[in-house]
């Protein structure tokens, strides 16, 4: 296989002709949007640059701190964003438990992964550490918003059903019953989705990455496969723990419902 | 008997308070008053959906803080004034109630007994979505009946029914009572029709009793239809 093309700075300049052309059509279209469109691409270029250059640090470094640092910053980054998106939606009891839920819930796949699947030497070599854990806390932030967000609508929509449910008897699980592997499936669809059409309707991203590095269709394949049962392994435990964490944040210890926090 | 409930220097957030109230267990006690006089806060500080702020709640002598609240409820079992119906069958209903209770379901022709006896006979399959509002409060009760617990606490039981299936089902609460110990608490504004069949009454207004008539009244209530 061929090494990687490296691609010349005025290449990269010329690609962003498709940003002048979509700003064109939205000027055209009177979108208003212009804004957005440049202000996207500039912070895709900071960031990407940055990255790059840290991760070029990062790879030679070859510390075991070093990987699990920038695990954190990724986790604690997802956090924030996931705040971010719920903000509004969700009460404070909830709120505390995404934390632990996610953090768990990548950080063991992860190892597992590292450990047993990829048997990487050492298990902590940034270079695959790095990658699968940003693809791991990335689809897990959008799963757990996701089965966050609506187990945070069930409880609020459907009180009335708990609530006769707990009059009837129900432990707070059985009165939430349905609602939680509602908010589950909610929260792996998109996963699954992704699976189905993987390799016919697209190339995931990382795939295409490596051909393009270098590797054969046939080594990127497994790789891609091994990524893909890691997300959803990830993206499952993150979301069962959240689900299982959260729905005791709506009832306090004496199995009552709470009111709903402002 | 001894007194199913009892509670002492009750009070919650302000909406309700009592100072003392002893309810006699085997009895049919009915809570009476204006909307917003706290009729509901009561049942559901007695079924533990929520806790009262200060004072204490006595059930058959033991303090509620005591018992395992699932437990509690699971004794005194609580309906709503528009009970929520689960979708599926009236079958999928009383089937989910049973597994919420942790009990045996008992055998069908039990269930369509006493379907038929709050006019719901030929319902057992019946889809929920199609039943009326009357029919759902039945479904309701009949759903929370069908648990045989030791105690019912019911929020307006007959606020959707007409006046026949009301007496209909005061009489049948009235034999109920009659079995070995049960209660029966009961929420409903029409205090006229209500308080024929009842050994006890409470009216309730801004949160404060302002009548209470205790004591078991002689039972002439099987001559009232």
């Amino acid at each position: 296989m061929n090494e990687l093309q490296s691609i010349e700075i005025w290449r990269l300049v010329a690609s962003y002709l498709f940003l002048v052309l979509v700003l064109l059509m939205s000027h055209f279209l009177k979108l208003g949007r212009s804004k957005e469109f440049w202000v996207a691409t500039l912070r895709m270029t900071v960031q990407l640059v940055l990255a790059g250059y840290l991760l070029d640090l990062v790879f030679r470094q070859q510390h075991v701190l070093v990987s699990l640092l920038v695990l954190f910053a990724m986790q604690g980054f997802a956090l924030v964003t996931i705040y971010g998106r719920l903000k509004g939606k969700i009460g404070p009891r909830l709120k505390k438990m995404l934390a632990p839920a996610l953090f768990a819930g990548t950080t063991l796949p992860l190892a597992y992964f590292m450990i047993v699947v990829i048997a990487a030497d050492p298990w902590y070599a940034p270079r695959y550490f790095i990658p699968i854990a940003g693809m791991t806390v990335g689809n897990s932030m959008t799963g757990i918003t996701l089965g966050t967000e609506r187990l945070a609508q069930a409880f609020h929509s459907g009180r009335a059903r708990i609530e006769e449910s707990l009059m009837l008897g129900a432990s707070p699980r059985d009165a939430a019953g349905d609602y939680l592997s509602e908010a589950f499936n909610a929260a792996v669809i998109p996963t699954v989705n992704s699976m189905l059409g993987m390799g016919i309707i697209f190339l995931p991203g990382m795939m295409t990455g490596q051909i393009l590095a270098g590797a054969s269709p046939l080594d990127s394949i497994k790789y891609q496969i091994v990524i893909m049962m890691g997300i959803l392994g990830s993206v499952g435990l993150t979301v069962y723990l959240i689900i299982q964490l959260g729905f005791r944040s709506f009832f306090n210890d004496r199995a009552q419902l709470l009111e709903e926090a402002d | 008997m001894e007194d199913v409930y009892r509670l002492r220097e009750v009070s919650f957030n302000g909406v309700l308070t009592i100072p003392a109230l002893n309810i006699p267990g085997g009895s049919l006690f009915l809570v009476s008053g204006p909307s917003g006089s706290g009729k509901t806060t009561f049942l559901k500080l007695l079924n533990n959906l929520i806790a009262c702020d200060r004072g204490e709640i006595l059930y058959r002598g033991r303090d509620i803080l005591s018992i395992d609240p699932v437990e509690l409820r699971r004794k005194a079992v609580m309906v709503s004034q528009s009970p929520y119906i689960f979708p599926g069958t009236v079958y999928d209903n009383i089937l989910l109630a049973f597994n919420f209770n942790r009990k045996e379901i008992v055998s069908q022709e039990k269930i369509e007994k006493l379907l038929s006896r709050f006019g719901l006979a030929g319902f057992l399959h019946r889809q929920t979505d199609k039943l009326s509002g009357g029919e759902k409060q039945r479904l309701g009760l009949v759903r929370a009946l069908l648990l045989e617990s030791e105690t019912i606490l019911l929020d307006e039981p007959t606020a959707a029914l007409d006046e026949k299936n009301s007496r209909n089902v005061y009489n049948y609460l009235n034999s109920w009572v009659q079995e070995d110990g049960r209660s029966v608490i009961m929420v409903s504004h029409d205090v006229s029709v209500a308080g024929n069949y009842t050994d006890g009454t409470m009216i309730l207004d801004k949160g404060q009793i302002v009548e209470l008539r205790q004591g078991r009244v002689a039972r002439e209530r099987t001559a009232v239809d």
